[in-house]
């Protein structure tokens, strides 16, 4: 029944959930875990504030990724961001442009943006046409029209969050050039190292992930957030016990259990 | 309920599509196949939901004459003669939509490679300017790599591609993987808060 070499995955996944379903549980019960300050989130204030001061408006682009395939957790994350900074657009009345690649993003972008001046009071100052732009569904025409985009318009502060392959050194640079502070976060270690150094904030990795746990202050995601680092415990023990198996000889009964 | 039934089918699916992946149960996998077929018919009602939008819009900027409006003429020309080449000359592979595909579209694509090419000198100038401590470990890495990967390294010293390897193997691997675990945790969390319905900013924004 259990696809041969998918039971302890499948194992993994289950204990996974219970701790997960356990610290959310916590905190939902006012258990609310501490988050440590993350300097590339704080710096999209920052970002913001310089947009305001020089009269230019700030970049969003939520990465090339979508919805619908295996990246869609990063392109969440990446619209994760996009509501933080469109609320800091709204409250400090700052210039927005998103710029998207997928067309099935394009939406839930909008709906983003919406929401975050709707839930600022400034509904009003919502202009999906000039706020959410389909650059293009083709990578070099999207790189292009964004990169060119930051450029002409000059802009204070660009936010390259989520999903991005080849395309990560181009805009990150296309928005180095513009002058603008740059904020990126990437999952993919192909690519992260990239905006590790042509950004001037970076988020690595998970902090990607828990980004939103950390801008929403949602009970449901900074309880997961521990269960994630529960985990991560539990991998580091086995990992360490993997460890001093092997020095004695004695892991291959561990690694033929790990096939099953 | 107009919240709750996207929770409930994004609870359903993800329970079909997980269970997919780790058991072999027949009317299982045929419901996941069936789902996946689904994503692409929902993918392209979000297309033609795109297209109508796009025409409506560059419609109202040339009935208006606001400004740029010739540029959305092309984009009218550009939708329709691409179709109308594939169907008039049977498909994608016919003589009018090649005629089209490489006198267009094949130059303006190349077009923008050639000037991103200008972007990606200047991103790997600015990747390897030596401005941080960061900056500078990858620039004294990547210059390691660089001889432990050509011939002329080999030649200068022996000792260059066994340096190249232990960089791949030991500190870029273990960052690697340090990534990945936390990743792959945080994917898998954010996974079962779709699962079991807690993870709703997919369609409450």
């Amino acid at each position: 029944m259990l696809i041969a070499g998918r039971m302890i995955p499948f194992l993994a996944f289950i204990l996974t959930g219970i701790i997960v379903l356990w610290s959310i549980q916590k905190a939902r019960a006012d258990d609310i875990p501490p988050i440590r300050r993350m300097a590339a989130l704080e710096a999209i204030d920052e970002a913001v504030g310089r947009a305001v001061e020089m009269g230019r408006p700030v970049a969003m682009i939520p990465g090339c990724g979508d919805v619908v395939d295996n990246t869609a957790v990063e392109t969440m994350a990446g619209l994760d961001i996009l509501g933080y900074v469109a609320t800091k657009t709204a409250m400090m009345d700052a210039d927005l442009r998103v710029m998207v690649k997928a067309a099935n993003v394009y939406p839930i972008a909008m709906e983003r943006v919406r929401e975050a001046y709707t839930a600022a009071g400034k509904a009003d100052r919502y202009d999906p046409e000039r706020q959410v732009l389909f650059m293009a569904g083709d990578q070099n025409a999207y790189i292009m029209g964004s990169v060119g985009l930051m450029q002409r318009e000059k802009h204070a502060g660009a936010i390259l969050t989520g999903y991005f392959t080849g395309d990560t050194t181009l805009v990150a640079e296309g928005a180095a050039l513009a002058g603008a502070l740059t904020v990126a976060g990437l999952v993919r270690v192909t690519h992260v190292a990239y905006f590790v150094v042509q950004a001037d904030y970076t988020l690595i990795g998970e902090e990607l992930l828990v980004a939103g746990a950390y801008v929403s202050k949602d009970p449901i995601r900074l309880g997961s957030t521990r269960g994630q680092d529960y985990m991560k415990l539990v991998g580091v023990v086995t990992m360490a016990l993997g460890i001093i198996l092997a020095t004695f000889g004695m892991a291959k009964p561990i690694v033929d259990f790990l096939k099953l | 309920m107009g919240r709750k039934l996207p929770v409930y089918v994004g609870i359903v699916t993800c329970l079909i599509v997980f269970l997919e992946y780790f058991f072999k149960i027949s009317a299982i996998t045929q419901a996941s196949k069936s789902l996946q077929d689904w994503i692409v018919v929902i993918s392209a009602c979000a297309m033609g939901l795109g297209a109508t939008g796009l025409c409506l819009r560059h419609y109202e900027i040339v009935s208006r004459r606001q400004k740029n409006w010739g540029l959305s003429i092309c984009v009218f020309i550009g939708m329709t003669l691409f179709p109308i080449t594939a169907i008039i000359g049977g498909g994608r592979t016919s003589k009018p939509f090649l005629f089209v595909f490489d006198s267009f579209y094949a130059p303006v694509g190349a077009t923008f490679f050639s000037i991103l090419i200008f972007y990606t000198a200047s991103a790997a100038y600015r990747t390897f300017r030596l401005k941080s401590t960061q900056a500078g470990v990858l620039l004294f890495s990547a210059i390691l790599l660089m001889l432990g990967r050509v011939p002329a390294g080999d030649a200068i010293w022996s000792g260059f591609p066994k340096i190249a390897d232990w960089i791949m193997m030991v500190p870029v691997n273990a960052a690697n993987r340090g990534i990945l675990i936390g990743t792959a945790v945080g994917v898998s969390a954010a996974g079962i808060r779709y699962m079991v319905g807690l993870e709703r900013s997919n369609i409450e924004g």
